[in-house]
């Protein structure tokens, strides 16, 4: 039977700490929850391909992205990832960070690059008025939304989101919560969320797995 | 008289271009391997390619006369399968200059290539753009301003260099006289005009090149090239 996730990494990290987590889980909307160090965010980075882990598999909605002998590169592996300070290209306007994905080759896309995914994107997260603003001048909550235009317009397998919420103070994080699960509500695609925040589950996830020292926790 | 502070300055200008521009290939390729991997003897790397910067040129120059001379296999081998000769050639000079300024443009690049965030490269590789485009597209536009700084300062020392050019290249006038030894020679020769015509030429050279450097380079890495100086 497949899951939506069934994902197993084994990773050492130092000589002390080896990463050693598996779970399946048919939730569309799954959340990591635990203490700063605990593994998730190594476990998100493995998913995604960008750390090579030494052992076990991730299959996510009966996709092999790594596993019996094969693995990925984070290039072929359509995740939208939204990382931890979003991590918005700070030399390119709100716009070519959206189309950033959309143009392959070496050169990024031009200022006013014009594709009906972009224009969709921008529409959808009410960001056309800053398309040719840099992120540097974008609030704490329209830069979640072009860190989510720029994963979604791919349109990707599955969401990874690494802490979207810890860096802000608690009134915006309580809003922009709220937009974040209105958002991965209406998506329907799986997302799996990173978090160390309790208050994070009651709107953002349908299941949770607990971490802690590498280990999910019964 | 113009002449012949025109012809070593033409010579000057075209071995600190070619130096530079060996540099620039060589120390961007370097700066980011030492910035972004992580390898067996890469600080014995950062200590020898910071050499140039404490050895005297004449030594540099030594080291290189030793390696490229025809007695020796390298050179040797230069010559046998390309015909090359690059001891007392503007080759040679070349090759002096660019061993000798390459720490400048080593030591920025690669604080500059550590000063940007590995989160926008792995951003870039989810959005499934390939490792070369994840490279011009991301880090080459946000690390060029300091590596354009060090390139800058590695054409300034390459267009004053003398010890290891006139060890290598010697001062043929023509072909390896560069301004610099030129103005030894002037002043060997009791030319003071000539001397002072081609002190005043590099000097305003110079400085107009670290006044652009100003310009370019603040901040971070505005502080590692004046290390690096």
């Amino acid at each position: 039977m497949t899951c939506t996730w069934d994902i197993h990494i084994v990773r050492r990290l130092s000589p002390q700490f080896t990463l050693d987590l598996a779970f399946a889980s048919d939730a569309r909307r799954l959340a990591l929850i635990g203490p700063s160090g605990a593994g998730k965010t190594q476990t998100l980075l493995a998913i995604a391909g960008l750390t090579r882990p030494d052992g076990g598999h991730a299959h996510i909605a009966g996709s092999t992205l790594h596993g019996g002998g094969k693995a990925l590169a984070p290039q072929q592996r359509k995740l939208g990832v939204v990382f931890q300070d979003y991590a918005l290209f700070p030399h390119l306007t709100v716009r070519q960070n959206i189309a950033f994905g959309l143009q392959m080759g070496w050169r990024n896309p031009a200022r006013d690059v014009q594709a009906p995914a972009v224009a969709r994107w921008l529409d959808e997260f009410a960001l056309t008025p800053l398309a040719d603003v840099r992120p540097e001048r974008l609030s704490g909550g329209q830069r979640q939304r072009v860190a989510l235009a720029r994963a979604l317009v791919g349109e990707p397998r599955a969401l990874l989101l690494d802490e979207p919420l810890a860096a802000l103070d608690a009134p915006l994080r309580r809003r922009l919560r709220a937009e974040l699960a209105r958002w991965t509500d209406r998506l329907a695609l799986p997302t799996l969320l990173v978090t160390h925040d309790d208050e994070d589950l009651a709107e953002l996830a349908d299941a949770v797995v607990r971490v802690e020292d590498g280990r999910v926790q019964a | 008289m113009l002449d012949a502070a025109w012809v070593p300055l033409a010579l000057t200008l075209k071995v600190a271009l070619w130096a530079t521009a060996l540099d620039l290939v060589v120390g961007v390729a370097i700066g980011y391997a030492l910035a972004r991997t992580r390898f067996v003897g890469r600080n014995l790397l950062d200590a020898l390619l910071t050499l140039p910067m404490v050895l005297p040129p004449t030594v540099m120059g030594y080291y290189l006369l030793v390696l490229l001379g025809r007695q020796s296999a390298f050179g040797g081998w230069l010559f046998e399968t390309f015909g090359l000769r690059l001891i007392f050639t503007w080759q040679g000079a070349v090759i002096a200059a660019a061993v000798v300024s390459l720490p400048f443009v080593v030591k920025p690049a690669r604080a500059a290539f550590e000063g940007v965030d590995a989160r926008l490269e792995q951003a870039a590789r989810t959005l499934g753009v390939h490792e070369f485009g994840v490279f011009c597209r991301v880090t080459l536009p946000l690390a060029w301003r300091g590596i354009l700084a060090g390139t800058l300062l590695a054409f300034a020392r390459a267009l004053g260099e003398f010890g290891a050019t006139l060890m290598v290249a010697g001062s043929v006038p023509g072909q390896t006289q560069t301004l610099s030894i030129a103005v030894y020679e002037a002043v060997q020769a009791g030319q003071d005009a000539q001397a002072a015509t081609l002190t005043a030429l590099l000097s305003v050279v110079a400085v107009v090149l670290l006044l652009a450097v100003g310009r370019l380079a603040r901040g971070p890495v505005a502080a590692a090239a004046r290390g690096g100086a």
